[in-house]
């Protein structure tokens, strides 16, 4: 089990703020967050290698203040594997075993055990220069796991592979986790592997924890708007309540008034989301709609065709992104600068959160 | 693949500029080769004088443990300086490069005044009975002196170039941090801390005004041929000259053979 207590650390300009985490012993959670929110020191942090200002941090009930690395029972494999380059892929695997003096006979039956489970067992004289990329991750992971940890840290461990590999290594990688009962913390930004590996998710956003759930709590029900931005979410919006009539609330956004779901008092200042695929751009009366529709003036700022659907960017009194499913032909015949209206329904819209 | 700077105009005109110094190396060397193997017999006996045989054997063990000497003491001190992020550390880099801008004069008259049997660290060492003046002692310490920016910068930029991560990952796997700098960062250093010593060495080999300010006798190489110039004129000095260039491309080789063998791992055997 991890368990952070406030942790925070500055490195120049950066810094890790009150960080708190609990990672039950077996669980495989997974950090995720933009570039430079400081995952990769998080890890770091935890394995020994960097020492926090304030807070503590606690390894299976021990606390770990001036618990050096090499004591921790934590293996890391970051991004690029870091394999050691003057070593051949035995000795790497070796490298553990041999710090611990075990002997030759059981380094050599152990490497070669780990190797042939890793499917790289041709690999063994092998200097780290010649492998691909699926191969140097596989050798990182077998030679973490050599040190027979506790708890494994993976700093986005699959980022630089190929689609097809990175398949085969994250099926090998929870196989492993759950036939060793590891405890795993790992970086990634891909909601793929969040979904496919994670028990849970740790979303680090400037520094400090921004929330934390189930993949499909993070993702499909993101709590705030910063977690909603970085999820993927589009058109978050702030504005002040003018008038509700107990089931429909009319937000006033600059010089647009927007109505949603809801019961907001007037004066309440919000932030919400308008469903991207909910919104549909049209002539005017082209589209229909009840009392409570929405429907703002826009302009086509641009047009982007995608695998499924085509984005279309909307400025006018409120700047949208709208997402049409591909082979709506109306859409297709959409011109750049042309005026339309937005149109969207109260239910397509959002409350993250309300205030005075 | 072509070679690209064979019709580059820029590429062409900048082998012409650097061609200026390979060409004075060039005649150079031949202007001291020619003359000796135009007079062998010569050559042949200074070659075996004993004094000479002796300057020379002096002057490379002289270096040999000045670069022993910087390996053992500057190899912890460059280690430190790469990985350092203190304020302080630039304070410490330019203490290190001192020697590189002190006339070498200067260099010696400092090392002559610190060794001296009247200094501040000669003083108690003559107590114990260990001279500097004059003696093989204050030939180390001078070619350690002026040698040690060349060997500290190029070992330094040797431990900038391993990954930190490498040590981490080490440390993860049970290395101590010690054990991390031992088995992964030495290692992976191994080139460029062999082109130090060999930078070292080569400085320490061709030291003269830093060598002669403590120690003129024994003679060194380089205060030899000095010696033999001013008393004995351009003949008996080009030939011990001569004997050092031959020893110090063959170290040169050698050299170049066993960096070549330290950094192999990262494409030879690939």
């Amino acid at each position: 089990m991890i368990v952070l207590d406030h942790v925070s650390l500055a490195l120049g300009d950066f810094c890790l703020r009150d960080i708190c985490l609990r990672v039950g012993r077996g669980e495989y959670v997974v950090i995720m967050g933009p570039s430079g929110a400081g995952k990769t020191v998080l890890l770091e942090t935890i394995a020994g290698l960097r020492t926090p200002e304030n807070g503590g941090i606690c390894l299976e009930g021990t606390d770990a203040a001036g618990i050096p690395p090499e004591d921790r029972g934590i293996a890391i494999v970051y991004q690029d594997y870091s394999l050691f380059p003057h070593l051949t892929v035995f000795n790497n695997v070796a490298f553990s075993l041999r710090l611990r003096r075990a002997p030759e006979p059981e380094v050599r039956r152990t490497v070669d055990a780990l190797l042939d489970q890793f499917g790289i067992i041709g690999l063994t004289d092998r200097y780290p220069a010649s492998l691909s990329g699926g191969e140097q991750q596989r050798v990182a992971l077998a030679r973490a796991l050599a040190a027979e940890p506790r708890i494994l840290l993976l700093d986005e461990p699959f980022a630089a592979l190929d689609p097809a590999a990175r398949g085969d290594c994250m099926r090998m990688m929870k196989a492993v986790q759950k036939g060793q009962n590891l405890t795993v913390l790992q970086v990634s930004h891909s909601r793929d592997e969040a979904f496919a590996l994670a028990d849970g998710v740790v979303l680090i956003l400037q520094g400090a924890v921004a929330a934390t759930g189930t993949p499909g709590e993070i993702f499909q029900r993101p709590a705030t708007p910063e977690v909603a931005a970085y999820t993927g979410v589009e058109n978050i919006i702030t504005g002040t309540v003018l008038s509700t009539d107990g089931t429909f609330s009319t937000v006033r956004v600059g010089d647009c008034r927007v109505t949603f779901l809801g019961g907001v008092p007037a004066g309440t200042s919000v932030t919400f989301s308008i469903d991207s695929e909910a919104i549909v751009p049209g002539r005017e009366g082209e589209v229909a709609g009840g009392p409570h529709h929405n429907a703002i003036p826009v302009t086509v700022a641009g047009i982007l065709p995608a695998e499924n659907h085509i984005a279309v960017r909307l400025e006018g009194g409120i700047s949208l992104s709208a997402k049409i499913p591909q082979g709506n032909a109306r859409i297709s015949l959409l011109q750049e600068g042309e005026r339309l209206v937005a149109h969207f329904s109260p239910d397509s819209i959002r409350l993250f959160r309300e205030g005075v | 693949m072509a070679d690209i700077t064979r019709s580059d105009p820029c590429m062409t005109a900048f082998w012409i500029l650097g061609s200026i110094i390979l060409v004075i190396t060039v005649l150079s060397l031949i202007a001291i080769t020619v003359p000796e193997i135009l007079d062998l017999p010569h050559l042949f006996s200074v070659a075996t004088e004993t004094g000479v045989i002796g300057a020379i054997l002096l002057t490379l063990s002289a270096a040999l443990c000045a670069v022993v000497f910087l390996a053992i003491f500057c190899t912890p001190l460059s280690y430190v300086l790469s990985r350092s992020t203190s304020r302080w550390k630039s304070v410490v880099e330019t203490l290190v490069d001192i020697p590189l801008v002190l006339p070498h004069t200067v260099a010696g008259l400092l090392v002559y005044l610190l060794f001296m049997a009247r200094g501040p660290i000669g003083a108690p060492l003559a107590n114990a009975g260990i001279f500097f003046e004059d003696a093989f002692l204050g030939i180390v310490v001078a070619m350690v002196f002026v040698s040690s920016p060349y060997y500290i910068n190029a070992v330094r930029e040797g431990f900038e170039k391993v990954p930190v991560h490498l040590e981490n990952v080490a440390r993860t796997l049970g290395a101590t941090r010690f054990q991390a700098f031992r088995l992964i960062a030495l290692p992976l250093a191994a080139r460029h801390i062999l082109s130090g010593a060999f930078l070292a060495w080569g400085r320490a080999v061709g030291e003269f005004a830093a060598v002669v300010m403590i120690a003129y006798f024994p003679m060194v190489v380089s205060t030899l041929i000095y010696h033999r110039f001013t008393t004995g004129g351009l003949a008996e000095s080009r030939s011990i000259a001569f004997i050092m260039i031959v020893i110090c491309i063959a170290v040169f080789v050698i050299f170049r053979w066993m960096t070549k063998k330290a950094g192999g791992y990262d494409h030879d055997r690939a």
